[in-house]
């Protein structure tokens, strides 16, 4: 039951983690914004 | 690659090459009227206007576009939009062009930065969600809606004329996530530049709010280029205020001799 609740946590981390990722805040660069995708058009 | 050549006459040719990287060169066809005069190349390459997708780098890119350009018998002027500049400035460092024209091209990771920081600090919501769009599936559909979001980073004026151009547009997104990162990768393009010894001319919208014009004036001043600014006009003035770009580029053009080898 433990390991079950240990592994529920972590799996819920990970899924709060890649939500925050896709989510861009006005201000901020995406994280995901990398080799190649981290420049603006110019 | 693909060349759609404008004009008829081909004593005095102008190759024109695209920005993005990844955008054709339909938003460069604002300057036709330069064929009145001129014969004009335009260039499309890496996918855009249904040329061959290939992933080249801007050294192999530039070999091509020499390898073109080495064709017209009677010389040629090299001229780019943004990133086309970049292309247009390494084309010109390995073979012997009558001139470079560059029109708002960032040449160095300086001007690239500050690229990078006004579009995190100036992105409309819009353009957010349009971001979010294009990073969570990479296609042509969503780079293009992408681009026609930027809205007054690129645009002085709010013209759907704009937007509807870039959502139209035969884009390449595979040339631009195969080469976005080439200009802040180049530490030596301008180095080469300034060392050669043909005419060079740098336009720049004075009211770019993506680079500053007076950060790409320092890029112009290292490579040794006359610096022309263009009232009126943000990132695309050839769009914006295409009278007085054309005009530019035709009075420097008329300056050099007909023929140079």
């Amino acid at each position: 039951m433990k390991t079950i609740s240990r592994l529920l946590i972590l799996f819920l981390a990970f899924a709060s983690l890649a939500q925050v990722l896709a989510n861009p805040k006005e201000g901020e660069i995406n994280p995901k914004f990398q080799d190649g995708n981290d420049k603006p058009g110019v | 690659m693909r060349v759609t050549k404008v004009g008829k006459n081909s004593q005095n040719s102008i190759i024109l090459i695209p920005g993005g990287p990844g955008l054709s060169t339909s938003y460069l066809r604002s300057m036709d009227q330069l064929s009145d005069k001129y014969q004009l190349h335009y260039l499309d390459l890496c996918g855009t206007n249904g040329t061959e997708v290939e992933i080249l780098d801007a050294i192999k890119i530039a070999s091509k576009i020499k390898e073109y350009a080495e064709t017209i018998e009677s010389g040629f002027t090299l001229l780019g939009h943004s990133y086309g500049g970049y292309l247009a400035s390494k084309t010109a460092t390995i073979t012997s062009p009558r001139a470079l024209i560059c029109i708002s091209t960032p040449l160095s990771s300086n001007s690239m930065n500050f690229a990078i920081d006004n579009y995190s600090q100036n992105r409309s919501r819009e353009l957010i969600e349009k971001e979010a769009q294009w990073l969570a599936n990479n296609s042509d559909d969503t780079f293009k809606a992408w681009l026609s979001s930027y809205g007054k980073l690129y645009f002085n004026t709010n013209d759907e004329r704009w937007k509807d151009l870039f959502l139209k547009d035969n884009t390449s997104y595979r040339f631009f996530l195969n080469n976005s990162n080439d200009i802040e990768n180049d530490k030596s393009v301008l180095i080469h530049i300034a060392r050669t010894d043909f005419p060079k001319l740098f336009i720049a919208g004075n009211d770019d709010a993506l680079i500053p014009p007076s950060v790409l004036k320092i890029d112009a001043e290292a490579g040794s280029f006359k610096y022309s600014p263009i009232d009126n006009a943000g990132h695309f003035p050839m769009l914006e205020n295409p009278k007085r770009t054309i005009s530019t580029i035709d009075d420097f053009i008329s300056t050099i001799p007909p023929q140079r080898k």
